[in-house]
């Protein structure tokens, strides 16, 4: 298979019916799952968003550090599906920020 | 050719925070010492610096109403910094959290020598998330993590890792990746050690050092350790593997060293310096040094710090042959470090590009076994044939090209 992104994925669940959805047999596939159904399903309740969403609009990432273990970041709680733009109450538009560091010690 | 997001601008919200530019060990693949200048700055981080960059914090968090804010505390080794130290930048962070109503998250970086049981306390009374330095097993470990005087140190972090352990404490793991030994070596340690949240990390190279390992047969070895540990129970996470396979799926890596992001990482040193990411000091002296500091600059300013702004846009503007690649979103052009030489700066892929390339194609083949379009009546399709029917009817302009 070559490598999904939300739109091919969104397009590849919409061919094959309102009831279809990526699964994987194995629990650890099937866990990383998990944020892209949810953003699937975010776009699809959402009738503001294009059902088949452009791939720059959805790819974010979270704070995360190399010497840090799972961040999820303000980013990652207030991104809004088929945006990686969102307001904070300053109304200053702030986009997932992409990666931070800090190298093995 | 797939299309690549755009990243608009944010504030900052995380500072690497170098607190000690010293080190209580010897590790001789340490990227921090690459560059000499690091010598030229103060040992450890003083009050006035402290209270300076506490102050520019709460600034930035006012500014823009952040609801959260993360400081890793890094070195050198962190801990030389002090338990004092330490408890009083706790202090002073729950203070602006109190004032501001942002959450602040405090992380240190370690090599963990140090950790006895008043370190203990002072991370749990002041909420500090512990990363660890172990390079798995001791034979593997103590080859490359020396003290001064040339002994091991991984009984030394080991019985760290017990005392964490101890108090309830589950500390990440951080190793660095030596192919010479087999994933197995590092998993199994890990695993029978409690530990089973961890990350191997690629060796720090640039173009400039002759002969980086290959590490392809190493990171293909280890997913499928992955795969076969968490086949019907979750039971470890391997955080480069699992970005890589989010990566694949469409999903979103969580760590900057590997898909396509902004690197945005602003670090300041004990002298209130203003730099852009620590690793990139691989690239050699000098090469993250800037005129920025938190006395004469708003965190905001590093924005526009040259050295700063080269290293976000080259982390987005990849090469020609990483826009072409399959795989440019999983992937990202690697580690921006790796992609340094000095005849092209970082227009270039990664030097662990052949690696990564062979890493990803043997993911995304086991991925297209693993993975379906399932209904609710419980039909299921094999994602890849899925895909091939959406292409016979429906074409997409997206679709990737082989390199």
């Amino acid at each position: 298979m070559p490598p999904l992104t939300l739109t091919i994925l969104a397009s590849v669940l919409h061919m094959q019916g309102a009831d279809a959805t990526i699964t994987s047999d194995n629990k650890g596939i099937e866990e990383l799952l998990a944020p892209i159904r949810d953003q699937l399903q975010q776009q699809q309740a959402d009738p503001s968003e294009p059902r088949i969403i452009e791939a720059t609009k959805n790819y974010s990432r979270q704070i995360h550090s190399k010497g840090v273990y799972e961040r999820s970041g303000y980013l990652k709680s207030n991104i809004s599906a088929g945006s990686t733009a969102v307001k904070p109450a300053s109304g200053t538009a702030v986009k997932p920020v992409g990666s931070s560091s800090g190298g093995h010690r | 050719m797939a299309m690549l997001p755009e990243f608009p601008d944010s504030p900052i919200a995380y500072l690497l925070v170098k607190v000690a530019t010293r080190c209580n060990i010897d590790c001789s693949y340490c990227y921090w010492f690459r560059d000499k200048s690091v010598y030229a700055k103060p040992k450890l981080m003083s009050l006035t610096v402290l209270s300076q960059l506490l102050k520019r914090m709460e600034e930035q968090i006012t500014r823009f109403s952040l609801p959260d804010f993360l400081l890793l505390l890094h070195g050198g080794e962190p801990m030389l910094w002090g338990i004092d130290n330490f408890h009083y930048i706790g202090k002073e962070c729950r203070a602006i959290a109190a004032r501001t109503g942002c959450k602040i998250e405090l992380s240190v970086t370690t090599n963990g020598v140090l950790i006895d049981e008043a370190w203990l306390d002072c991370f749990e009374q002041n909420s500090i998330q512990v990363t660890l330095s172990i390079d798995g097993p001791a034979h593997v470990h103590d080859i490359y993590r020396r003290t001064f005087q040339d002994g091991p140190t991984h009984a030394l972090v080991e019985s760290a890792v017990q005392r964490l352990q101890a108090r309830g404490i589950a500390p990440g793991v951080l190793a660095v990746c030596n192919p010479a030994h087999y994933p197995k070596e590092y998993v199994d340690y890990f695993v029978g050690t409690g530990i089973n949240t961890f990350d191997i990390m690629f060796p720090d190279a640039t173009f400039e050092d002759n002969d980086p390992p290959h590490l392809a047969k190493f990171y293909c070895d280890l997913f499928d350790l992955w795969l076969e540990a968490n086949r019907d129970k979750r039971t470890i996470n391997i955080r480069s593997t699992e970005n890589m396979v989010a990566g694949l799926l469409g999903g979103s890596s969580r760590t900057e060293e590997i898909g396509y992001g902004p690197q945005e990482v602003c670090t300041i040193l004990t002298d209130g310096s203003m730099e852009p990411l620590d690793v990139i000091r691989i690239a050699g002296d000098g090469s993250t040094t800037t005129t920025f500091n938190i006395f004469d600059n708003e965190l905001e300013d590093i924005k526009i710090e040259p050295h700063w702004k080269a290293a976000r846009d080259a982390s987005l503007n990849l090469c020609e042959k990483c826009r072409q690649c399959q795989f440019v979103l999983a992937c990202g052009g690697g580690y921006l470090p790796h992609r340094f030489s000095k005849h092209n700066g970082y227009d270039n892929p990664s030097v662990y590009c052949d690696d990564l390339y062979a890493i990803f194609s043997h993911i995304q083949s086991v991925l297209g076994k693993h993975v379906y379009v399932s209904k609710s009546s419980g039909e299921k399709i094999g994602i890849s044939e899925a895909m091939a029917e959406q292409c016979q009817l429906q074409p997409s302009p997206n679709r990737v090209h082989a390199r």
